[in-house]
């Protein structure tokens, strides 16, 4: 057996093992009726869920092709949209009533892949004239995609700000469609956790393959990739669409765990945490080029978030301290300068993180701190 | 015709600021071949120093409210300069263009969410002082506001130094040198560092005119009042060619034209969407914009 | 001697005033091994750059194997069998030297989507042919050991092998190699042309050079073409480009340049 293999298999037991506790940790807390853990615990794991699949799927256009794409919101709210009205007219059609059985597992697969596809098809219509540029101007023609994006669907009759007929958007989702209640998102958490694990694994898959190698090679160097007979801009569109379609599923599951859908949540640079320079932050803190990473900064940006909103520790620190963190998005951005100024590979670089490799790398990390302190 | 004509005074306005921000925009990419997100920025903090100045100068010295200017220039192009010394120039110098352009997304939300945090501006929008007392003129059937003049005469006369100054005069001759080539403008003496920030510095500067001429009209100031006039007149840069300063003029004033004749005769609602749409044809059909020239990568 | 396997026909090439290239022929057999000379500026790699696909000639034709090619993106003309280096040396910098030889190989990766997320047998029996395949032609160039830094981590000289052992993955007839030897010591320059001779035997493809160094071009190759302001001067035998007065003259012209140290400091 390989390195490689073996590397696998004992990442996924530990990864295995890791779901079993966590099953009978939800079972026990659900039996105590455990407040703390519904309300808090549970919507944070859904959270973290649809940041990990956003940040993994814009670290393939970022990272690992080396373009940059602020449109990733965008899709993201394709997805969430899509999702919604589906399941909520699949309700209307009274395909399904309560929040559980065989009809309405149907109405979730169908709701998630449609999610996808979609944001996927409007990836490749965007993609396909953006692509041609690079650089700035990518980045500039990704904006104004992504704000058109959202300017469409806030005008649509049947989506918008008040579109979903009963009420506002944000009334309905918990009462109709796949709005999950905070009970429904304990009982639904597998769900999150399978669709994230599913995802962050076919990226995986996608990366190491001729895929992957073909968009690292664009990134490093587009000349010599097309020289090696890589046709660039098939390959770039292809992850670009790639990309666009785990940014729907996101947005899927962003519907789930959120009652309230509101285009302003998907716009450019908002207070929330969702916006697409949070995003960049997630992947260039976890380093571009590293999936793994982009997980771990997932999940510690939005401890990060957690802590400035909701830290009571905020109400005893100075009056300019509380002041600074009432602006979320400056201390983001400050962290998103910092790290690009004095870690620009964020905290993996290109590695990725595998237990089989921890010992060895725990010690070379303990080596060179020793070297540093002993002024090597 | 009234219509018309007034309309196309309020095009060739609006184009005069744009094209006073787009040069910013096209100094700074033409010399660093990177785009300043957080330029449309430097046209808030204009008008916040502008909001804050202007009472001083008129109650405790006596002097007219638009003399409040000389301040936010030099307030712009001080943060010009710090944001070019304290982010762009560490990334430049060790990172990827990648690096930089996040950078620079960065910078722009700093700026904004910094000024929100400081307690004397807050979120709220201010509303400054009259600058230009209302008069208008009557030329040839056609009533004209004061403002309106001032605006165009003050920015054509920007833009008649600028060009000099890049022509005429050394920082022009060095400014120059470094755009075409970093290594040889070293070669021949020039400081290429002292040469951006003064770019930036520069750029900065008009920035804060084009916040005076705004403000004067549009009398509302808000921390992201830059980033959709900041966005136009990106696209008026773009449009004109990033990188030529005729083109940035040229750019702003066709920018400026469409936005109002969109406003006039089409819709208010449309003329974002608009501008929008110029950007994405433009970037598809004609990448280097209208004067820009076409750049070969280097095999 | 059979057809050739690369032709141009009277190709040009403008940009703005300039014509880098001017009215250029050239034919090229398999097997054979054909240098490309010419002062600084004389044109060479912009011919290299109407080869490959990177520009398109304003005139002329490029036919090889008898179809035109004149008018395919690069990636289509690596598919047709022609790969090159570069001057200044262009590595996939962050990834590993297998993987840099790889990437040349992904087109002929016949494996789909599903097959890469499913990992089906034919995904790893694809990707364990690949393998195999670019370590041999590491192997070819010492580089084995090696096979798993970064391509930037090389040394310079192994840099230069790395970049033609990609180029020898893509399956191609033709291989173009833009100054292979600049910048390599004596020792490194012996074995690379032992490596060159190698690929010929393993190979039988053409394969056409530029290079600055004299005496490798003399010794290594069979026929010499001679640029100079974008058209050819003279074509043969080492012996007879030697004595060639035009080829003396262009080069003297450089060389006075070259050395002119007023020139340098102007």
């Amino acid at each position: 057996m390989s390195r490689k293999t073996k590397g696998y298999l004992l990442n996924t037991a530990v990864i295995a093992v890791a779901l079993l506790i966590f099953f009978f940790y939800r079972n026990s807390m659900m039996e105590a009726n455990n407040k703390n853990f519904r309300l808090s615990v549970i919507p944070s794991v859904w959270q973290c869920c649809y940041l990990i699949i956003l940040s993994a799927s814009l670290n393939l256009v970022l990272g690992f092709m080396g373009q940059l794409s602020i449109a990733q919101c965008g899709f993201m709210a394709i997805g969430a949209y899509t999702s919604a009205l589906l399941s909520l007219a699949f309700e209307r059609a009274g395909f399904y009533t309560d929040k559980s059985g065989f009809n309405f597992t149907v109405v979730l697969i169908l709701s998630f892949l449609n999610a996808g596809l979609l944001s996927a098809l409007v990836g490749l219509v965007v993609g396909i004239p953006a692509l041609r540029l690079k650089g700035d101007y990518l980045a500039i023609i990704t904006l104004g995609f992504g704000m058109i994006i959202v300017n469409l669907i806030n005008n649509l009759p049947f989506a918008g700000q008040n579109g979903l007929e009963q009420g506002s958007a944000s009334s309905s989702l918990y009462e109709n469609g796949l709005g999950f209640s905070s009970k429904q998102q304990v009982a639904w958490v597998f769900l999150a956790i399978l669709i994230t694990l599913f995802a962050v694994t076919i990226m995986f898959m996608f990366i190491r393959s001729k895929y992957g190698r073909a968009i690292r090679a664009i990134r490093d160097d587009e000349i010599a990739a097309e020289a090696c007979g890589i046709n660039v801009s098939h390959y770039k569109v292809l992850t670009f669409v790639y990309s666009a379609f785990f940014a729907g599923i996101a947005g899927a599951l962003f519907s789930c765990c959120n009652g309230s859908l509101s285009t302003g949540t998907f716009t450019f640079a908002n207070n929330s945490i969702l916006n697409s320079t949070f995003l960049v932050v997630m992947v260039v803190l976890g380093g571009m080029g590293s999936l793994t990473g982009s997980i771990v900064a997932a999940v510690l940006m939005f401890l990060l978030n957690r802590f400035i909103k909701e830290g009571e520790w905020l109400s005893s620190a100075p009056q300019f301290v509380q002041t600074i963190f009432g602006y979320p998005m400056l201390v983001y951005s400050i962290i998103l300068v910092i790290v690009i100024v004095f870690r620009p590979k964020g905290i993996f670089g290109h590695n990725e993180f595998s237990l089989i490799n921890l010992p060895a790398d725990l010690k070379r990390i303990f080596s060179k701190k020793k070297g540093k302190e002993a002024g090597v | 015709m009234t219509i018309f004509l007034s309309t196309l005074m309020v095009g060739l306005r609006l184009g005069s600021i744009y094209a006073l921000i787009a040069l910013g925009y096209t100094m700074v990419y033409g010399i660093i071949r990177m785009i300043n997100f957080a330029h449309g920025d430097f046209i808030m903090v204009g008008g916040y120093t502008l909001v804050f100045t202007m009472p001083v100068m008129t109650e405790k010295l006596g002097l007219p409210a638009w003399t409040g200017v000389v301040f936010a220039i030099i307030v712009c192009a001080i943060v010009g300069v710090l944001v070019e010394l304290l982010a762009y120039r560490p990334v430049r110098k060790k990172g990827t263009g990648m690096s930089a352009l996040i950078t620079a997304i960065a910078m722009s939300l700093i700026l904004e969410n910094l000024a929100q945090a400081i307690p004397a501006i807050g979120p709220n929008p201010k509303i400054p002082q009259v600058i230009f007392p209302a008069s208008s003129l009557t030329l040839a059937g056609i009533t004209i506001d004061t403002t309106t003049i001032y605006t165009i005469v003050v920015a054509g006369a920007m833009m008649v130094l600028l060009t000099l100054l890049v022509k005429k005069t050394s920082f022009g001759r060095a400014m120059r040198a470094v755009s075409e080539n970093k290594k040889a403008a070293v070669l021949m003496g020039v400081s290429v560092d002292r040469t951006i920030l003064l770019t930036f510095a520069i750029g900065a500067s008009l920035a804060a005119v084009a916040a005076l001429m705004y403000i004067a009209q549009y009398p509302l100031v808000f921390t992201t009042i830059g980033s959709s006039l900041g966005l136009k007149a990106f696209v008026a840069a773009v449009l004109g060619g990033i990188g030529s300063l005729p083109g940035a003029m040229l750019g702003g004033l066709i920018i400026g034209m469409a936005e109002s004749f969109t406003v006039s005769y089409i819709s208010s609602a449309m003329a974002d969407t608009f501008v929008y749409l110029i950007l994405i044809i433009v970037l598809l059909i004609r990448p280097v914009g209208i004067l820009g020239k076409n750049v070969r990568e280097k095999v | 001697m059979s057809d050739p396997i690369l032709t141009a026909e009277h190709i040009s090439i403008s940009f703005g005033g300039l014509k880098p290239v001017n009215d250029f022929s050239m034919s090229l057999h398999s097997g054979e091994l054909v240098g490309l000379i010419g002062p600084n500026g004389a044109g060479k790699t912009t011919v290299f750059n109407l080869l490959s696909g990177v520009y398109h000639p304003d005139e002329g034709e490029i036919r090889l194997a008898g179809k035109r090619i004149d008018n395919m993106p690069p990636h289509e003309v690596v598919a047709e069998g022609i790969a090159r280096t570069f001057q200044n040396i262009r590595l996939f910098k962050e990834m590993s030297v297998l993987d840099n030889v790889k990437v040349s190989m992904v087109p002929h990766a016949q494996y789909s989507f599903l097959d890469a997320t499913l990992r089906t047998p034919r995904f790893r029996r694809i990707e364990n042919e690949q393998d195999s395949h670019a370590r041999e032609l590491l192997e070819l160039f010492g580089l084995e050991n090696v096979a798993d830094e970064l391509a930037e981590n090389l040394p310079y000289g192994q840099q230069r092998k790395l970049e033609i052992a990609r180029a020898l993955g893509t399956n191609m007839k033709v291989l173009l190699l833009d100054e292979p030897a600049a910048g390599m010591n004596p020792t490194e320059t012996a074995e690379l042309r032992e490596s060159i001779d190698l690929i010929r035997e393993k190979f039988g493809i053409a394969i056409l050079l530029i290079e600055h160094d004299m005496s490798f071009v003399m010794n290594i190759c069979e026929r010499i073409m001679v640029l100079d302001f974008g058209q050819k001067i003279a074509e043969g035998t080492p012996d007879v480009i030697a004595a060639d007065p035009r080829v003396i003259a262009a080069y003297l012209g450089e060389e006075e340049t070259k050395e002119d140290p007023q020139n340098v400091n102007a």
